[in-house]
């Protein structure tokens, strides 16, 4: 039975496009990822540039969602150095950032733009919909770690079980 | 006093604070409600929220009103505030005081989620003294919130 259930996990994560978020408040980062967790996506986080890298050096990611306002313009060195280290990614880019200020934002990677305070719904429908856009890699990295919204789901089976 | 995380629902809407407000006690997270502004600082007062669902469009003292007294207080005083918009969308309001907007008609999923997610990375707290138990304690969301 558990081994029919890693069997189906594993379709199911083959199929759900992966949705990077990167956002250095942690209130913040918990809400997306809480939010899109329950949306038909597999979801990792990163509260900085350097594990934003790590995981994109790993796997593919249909869609990265990234706070333009992380300190020491990170954002923008960290789309440099994706870039540059995966120029083969498609990855669709969405930046959010506050209209006060001034982040660079570079329209060949950035595919569209949210305004802080974002609007928590338009947002999840935005990250839905283009997540479905991006084709599949034709050579895709050889990601095997389970997404972290699938590590939280098994969690929460398991309590639910175990109650 | 007690430990724990609580919300703070404020909208002149009966309906939508006692729908709000039945929701998330039925997820065990201790809920009061305001009617308006007003209400909602004079709560602040007595009792520690870490997370406000802010209406805007309120009589005697609006939501912007209540931002613009929270934005006089240091950040780590301040609660992570969602704010609940109807029509247009409010185009002014500063990312350092609101984490996100929800539209109403909301959907019930994404506010739980939303302010689930926020509530996991807060610590629980002790409440203040003069706090009285939340209005959700004993089961009690009534549309017609404690009067102070």
């Amino acid at each position: 039975m558990a081994h029919l259930l890693d069997l189906f996990l594993v379709m199911k994560n083959h199929e759900q496009p992966r949705v990077l978020i990167v956002e250095d408040n942690d209130a913040m980062r918990v809400m997306l990822f809480t939010i899109l967790r329950h949306q038909p996506l597999n979801v990792d986080t990163a509260s900085t540039v350097e594990q934003a890298l790590m995981h994109v050096l790993e796997c593919d990611y249909a869609l990265i969602v990234i706070d333009m306002d992380l300190p020491h313009r990170a954002a923008e060195r960290f789309l440099r150095e994706f870039k540059s280290r995966r120029p083969e990614a498609t990855s669709f880019v969405i930046a959010v950032r506050d209209p006060n200020k001034h982040s660079v934002i570079d329209p060949l990677m950035v595919v569209a733009v949210l305004n802080k305070p974002i609007e928590i719904d338009t947002m999840a429908e935005v990250v839905r919909e283009c997540a479905f856009l991006v084709p599949p890699p034709e050579e895709p990295l050889p990601c095997t770690k389970t997404p972290e919204s699938e590590q939280y789901g098994r969690a929460e089976r398991n309590s639910y079980l175990a109650n | 006093m007690p430990i724990e995380k609580r919300v703070l629902v404020v909208d002149d809407d009966d309906a939508i604070r006692a729908l709000l407000c039945t929701i998330l006690r039925r997820r065990g997270i201790p809920v009061d409600s305001a009617r308006n502004g007003a209400d909602a600082l004079v709560r602040c007062e007595q009792c520690r929220y870490d997370v406000i669902l802010l209406d805007l469009m309120m009589p005697e003292l609006s939501g912007y009103e209540v931002l613009d007294t929270f934005a006089k207080r240091r950040p780590e005083d301040r609660p992570l505030i969602i704010v609940l918009t109807a029509g247009a969308e409010p185009r002014n309001l500063s990312p350092d005081l609101v984490a996100g907007t929800i539209r109403k008609p909301f959907d019930v999923d994404m506010i739980v989620d939303s302010i689930s997610g926020a509530l996991a990375t807060v610590a629980s707290r002790e409440q203040l003294e003069e706090c009285p138990p939340a209005d959700s304690d004993g089961g009690n969301c009534s549309i017609n919130p404690r009067v102070n």
